[in-house]
């Protein structure tokens, strides 16, 4: 990525530039013959969502995955002339996806696009998260969504959901929803974790780090990623160590923003209640106890944990959390077919755009 | 913020958050506002504990015409646990305790019948009733 400056051929010179921040859309003027700087998030989106009909030795089990994370561009740098207008036009995010019966998408974001002379970029939102169901003991297979993409200039695409993959399946799993690559990872090393055993939810990505696969042997949840590194099993991961030194860009104050916040810690039990961190974690509730089951909702760039509920009995309704900027949804599954449950996955976070003129 | 859909004739070609004024400017008559969606019903599954906690005073009078008659019990467990819930700064209608007590007047007092020990264990509550004030009201399960 280009040094601003190289653009300005100089050394000591302190500038300070003109900075727009667009929460909606708008169209951006150039104040002056120059250099801009383009820093822009994609809308998250949101996961998908399913009941399955699971009962002894009959029904069908059934998966959702998380919504992916959008496309990033990490401050790149445009000419521009006195009056040039650009027009900034921010996709919404994927709103929260539920129904009655018995599975559905999760909802993409829109595209965040930015329109003008010497520009025409796209920035990508979220992929909505994927549902299905598989008979009884059968192969259930569902898989995750990649991230968002740029077209136009360079952008960063969004890390995926995790897949849901479960042999001889008799209820199902979800996983958590995807991040904002903002640390430019390997696709591996921030996608939400894939489930590979029954009664699995897996935590939400953050630009630090993915959550934890869903193993034979291990687990059935994993935690949400931090932002200084992945889950490792049910904990979350850990914030950045410490803090960066030198801003340089807005995307390097995101991720002061997304630092210090581990990703929450999944839990195996009763309810989860709305959790802090850089990325939520998976949340199962267990058969016998019914309860409202939330999976945290994750703070900027990161993706909210999946939620399963398996409850027979209680308040019965599973819900994967919100998101903040660019982040995504987990995927929601409620494990039983009953009567009057709930089953939600949380919205996608909001699309941002920065432009700086210099 | 509104969300409006941007359209290639009915097709749906992307989600935006922007005002009026730009959607008109910039898609001109390809457009639809979206609705904002219909808040959740807040139904009595999802009520908290707190939706129980009712006042003392209040969970006398759900007893009704029976009221007088276990107040006036001379029964000395009735007159304990009216004594020992007169100084509560509630009543958890939960509370397995508080259940049994219900069920022991129904043995001692006549008039404290199977209808009236329902009626005062009935979890759904008003705000009147309730220790806390202001909570937004259940609705029935849809």
């Amino acid at each position: 990525m280009s040094n601003i400056s190289s653009f300005l051929g100089g050394r000591g010179v302190s500038i300070q530039p003109t900075t727009r921040a667009f929460l909606r859309s708008g169209v951006f003027t150039a104040l002056r013959d120059g250099v801009v700087r383009l820093t822009a998030v994609g809308a998250g989106a949101s996961g998908g969502w399913a009941k399955s009909t699971m009962g002894i030795n009959s029904g069908v089990n059934a998966g959702a995955t998380g919504g992916s994370g959008p496309g990033y561009v990490p401050g790149v740098i445009f000419q521009v002339r006195r009056g040039d207008k650009w027009v900034v036009t921010l996709g919404a995010p994927g709103a929260g996806a539920s129904g009655a019966a018995y599975f559905g998408d999760g909802n993409n974001g829109g595209d965040t696009t930015i329109v003008g002379p010497g520009i025409d970029v796209t920035v990508q939102g979220g992929r909505g998260g994927r549902a299905g169901q598989a008979p009884y003991q059968s192969l259930l297979q569902v898989p995750g969504v990649p991230g968002g993409i740029v077209l136009g200039c360079y952008g960063i695409q969004g890390g995926a959901s995790g897949d849901i993959s479960i042999e001889a399946a008799e209820s199902g799993g979800v996983s958590g929803g995807g991040a904002v690559n903002l640390y430019d990872l390997e696709a591996q090393h921030i996608r939400s974790g894939s489930v590979y055993v029954d009664l699995g939810a897996s935590g939400g990505a953050s630009p630090g780090g993915g959550s934890a696969d869903i193993d034979a042997g291990g687990a059935r949840v994993s935690g949400g990623g931090g932002s200084g590194g992945p889950s490792v099993g049910t904990q979350g991961g850990p914030g950045t160590s410490s803090a960066l030194e030198f801003l340089n860009a807005p995307g390097d104050l995101f991720r002061v923003l997304s630092s210090g916040l581990p990703g929450s810690t999944s839990v195996d039990g009763l309810s989860a209640g709305p959790g802090a961190g850089a990325a939520s974690g998976g949340v199962v509730a267990g058969r016998a106890t019914g309860t409202r089951l939330l999976s945290g909702s994750s703070s900027a760039f990161s993706g909210s944990g999946g939620a399963f509920n398996s409850s027979t009995s209680g308040s019965l309704s599973a819900a994967s959390g919100a998101s903040a900027f660019g982040g995504s949804s987990g995927g929601a599954l409620f494990g039983r077919l009953v009567t009057s449950t709930t089953v939600s996955s949380g919205d996608g976070g909001p699309a941002l755009v920065i432009i700086e003129e210099f | 913020m509104a969300r409006y859909e941007i359209l290639d004739g009915e097709t749906v070609i992307n989600t935006i958050i922007a005002d009026a004024t730009f959607v008109e400017a910039h898609h001109p008559g390809a457009y639809r506002l979206v609705p904002e969606p219909e808040p959740a019903p807040f139904t009595w599954g999802q009520a908290g504990p707190e939706y129980q906690w009712i006042e003392v005073g209040s969970f006398y009078d759900r007893f009704g015409p029976a009221k007088i008659p276990v107040l006036a019990s001379a029964d000395a467990t009735v007159q304990a646990l009216v004594r020992d819930t007169q100084v509560r700064k509630y009543i958890d209608l939960a509370r397995p305790d508080v259940q049994q007590f219900i069920q022991y007047l129904g043995t001692v007092v006549p008039e404290v019948t199977p209808e009236v020990q329902a009626t005062v264990l009935d979890p759904k509550t008003v705000d009147d009733e309730r220790f806390e004030k202001g909570l937004p009201q259940p609705i029935e399960e849809p």
